[in-house]
């Protein structure tokens, strides 16, 4: 079975685990921009880390076989540092426009601070400019509150619901989620949010519907093969293959292509290692794949 | 030696724009000045950056089918290699020739460079390809340098094959570093554009020396090296 891993930090990653993911049938991932453990005191540290994820780690994931997306923000952590925030901001309504960029996250709320507030909504109102769905962090403190939250800022600024992906959702979370039109979004950890045999019981429960996983990897203890390991319990306790493909593929497929920028097709193709750039016959000397006419050899310039 | 003085940049403009049959963004604002004075437009950097980025959208990222008749035109106004491959990269190509021409120097120069810092991998392939085509070219060797340095194989390939800046612009260390490299990425060294000029001792010691690391290590020795070791 093929796998979209629509959470996850590969800067954080090695080569190895790029060879596990794509040997375990993970072809498609997306990078939110989060935190990277230690706090930023220059914007430029943000732009340059906005220029790997739009540059350098698409294609890393290129060599091995794995489609890479991002999703860009200013984090709700980093949003209390006035040092950076403002010009991290800035940064975005070009950043946002890039090719690579399916949606604006992670966004939201950590410890529910007045910054965090302004500027989720100023970034719900970026996301509504570029057309871009969103990725919703809820915090790990104050998790139920920081949720009902920012689903009822979401409803507030009148972004539509079925463009947002709430994410890191418990037992306690899902069902506040789906009573919304937004989607849910569930980090399977080693140790925190949430596990496999819970996110079982939880299919079990609300069905597929709006329900997405992801493994969240990062710097920490973390797993990069969490959405196969999930699919496999499902696959153990009996949930249908059907279902567990609407969940691991189709979902995380539908709704990031709401950006317009992840094309479906594109994403459903193997990649040509032996291209390794999009098609460019610049590159190679080949010429690209002719869909119809008869093209052949060197019709470039 | 091909310089940029060959090149027709209002007919290569024009070409352009007229093969991708799109509108071409504007990169002015309007502005209401004094009420003496009549709305007066300004060159906006920012419109263009994010024009400059938005052209995937706006032109399509699908391949360029050029006939023998475009083929020939473009010979015709200087560019006698293989310029692109998609669309948007002719678009962007476009919107920095029609910028080099509309800007000053120095602002051309700060944009570029801009540009490149924060574009995206097709952005940045984009402005290598059309590195040779603008006004003063030598003023960018620090970019095509950076370009040179790349671990991203499409840019590097971007400046190297088909290319012919390094050849015109670069001196000799940065030019044999970039051919060694090519050599060793597996790149054919017949798509380095006039690297036949660009022969000297110190290249044919570095890559005698680099046949020497291969076989004390064991390994393959590309066939292109006979290109570099010919008398």
């Amino acid at each position: 079975m093929r796998y979209f891993d629509p959470h996850i930090h590969m800067t954080s990653r090695t080569t190895d685990d790029y060879a596990a993911m794509r040997q375990a049938g993970i072809e498609a991932v997306i990078e939110p921009a989060f935190w990277l453990g230690q706090p930023r005191s220059h914007v430029g540290t943000f732009e340059d880390y906005f220029r790997s994820l739009i540059g350098w780690e698409p294609f890393r994931a290129g060599q091995f076989g794995v489609r890479h997306f991002c999703t860009l923000s200013l984090n709700p952590k980093e949003a209390n540092n006035s040092a950076v925030a403002p010009g991290v901001f800035d940064l975005l309504s070009i950043y946002l426009q890039k090719d690579a960029v399916v949606a604006v996250g992670e966004i939201g709320y950590d410890e529910i601070t007045p910054d965090e507030e302004r500027y989720f909504q100023l970034q719900l109102e970026l996301a509504q400019r570029f057309d871009l769905p969103i990725l919703v962090h809820t915090p790990h403190r104050d998790k139920k509150r920081g949720t009902e939250r920012s689903l009822a800022l979401i409803r507030a600024v009148g972004f539509p619901e079925e463009r947002a992906l709430i994410d890191h959702n418990t037992e306690e979370t899902l069902p506040l989620v789906l009573e919304t039109g937004c989607w849910a979004g569930h980090s399977i950890y080693p140790n925190t949010k949430m596990d496999e045999s819970r996110m079982v019981a939880l299919v079990k429960r609300f069905g597929t519907d709006r329900i997405i996983i992801n493994s969240a990897a990062d710097w920490g203890v973390s797993d990069p093969l969490k959405v196969p390991k999930t699919a496999q319990a499902m696959r153990a306790s009996g949930i249908s293959e059907e279902d567990i493909e609407t969940i691991v593929w189709h979902n995380p497929a539908t709704f990031f292509s709401q950006s317009g920028k992840l094309d479906l097709c594109t994403v459903e193709q193997p990649i040509d290692q032996t291209q390794l750039w999009e098609g460019n016959s610049v590159l190679r000397g080949q010429a690209p794949t002719p869909t119809s006419g008869a093209l052949s050899g060197k019709e470039t310039v | 030696m091909i310089s940029n003085t060959m090149i027709d940049s209002e007919g290569l403009s024009d070409f352009l724009t007229t093969y991708l049959h799109a509108p071409m963004p504007d990169p002015y604002h309007s502005y209401d000045g004094t009420q003496n004075r009549a709305a007066q437009k300004v060159w906006d950097e920012k419109t263009f950056r994010e024009s400059f980025t938005g052209a995937s959208r706006r032109f399509g990222q699908t391949p360029l089918y050029l006939s023998d008749q475009d083929l020939s035109e473009l010979s015709r106004l200087g560019v006698t290699w293989p310029l692109a491959a998609t669309r948007d990269e002719f678009g962007r190509i476009a919107m920095l020739i029609a910028a080099a021409s509309e800007v000053h120097p120095a602002g051309f120069q700060s944009m570029l460079q801009r540009c490149y810092d924060e574009g995206d991998t097709r952005e940045r392939h984009s402005i290598l390809r059309a590195l040779p085509l603008l006004p003063s070219a030598e003023r960018f060797t620090s970019l095509a340098f950076d370009a040179g340095r790349s671990h991203l194989q499409p840019l590097f390939e971007a400046l190297v094959c088909d290319n012919p800046y390094p050849s015109t612009y670069f001196p000799d260390r940065p030019m044999n570093h970039m051919v060694l490299k090519a050599l060793s990425l597996g790149i054919d060294l017949d798509r380095i554009i006039g690297l036949e000029r660009r022969m000297t001792p110190e290249l044919k010691r570095m890559t005698v020396d680099y046949v020497a690391e291969r076989r004390a290590a064991g390994r393959s020795i590309p066939a292109d090296v006979r290109l570099l070791l010919r008398d």
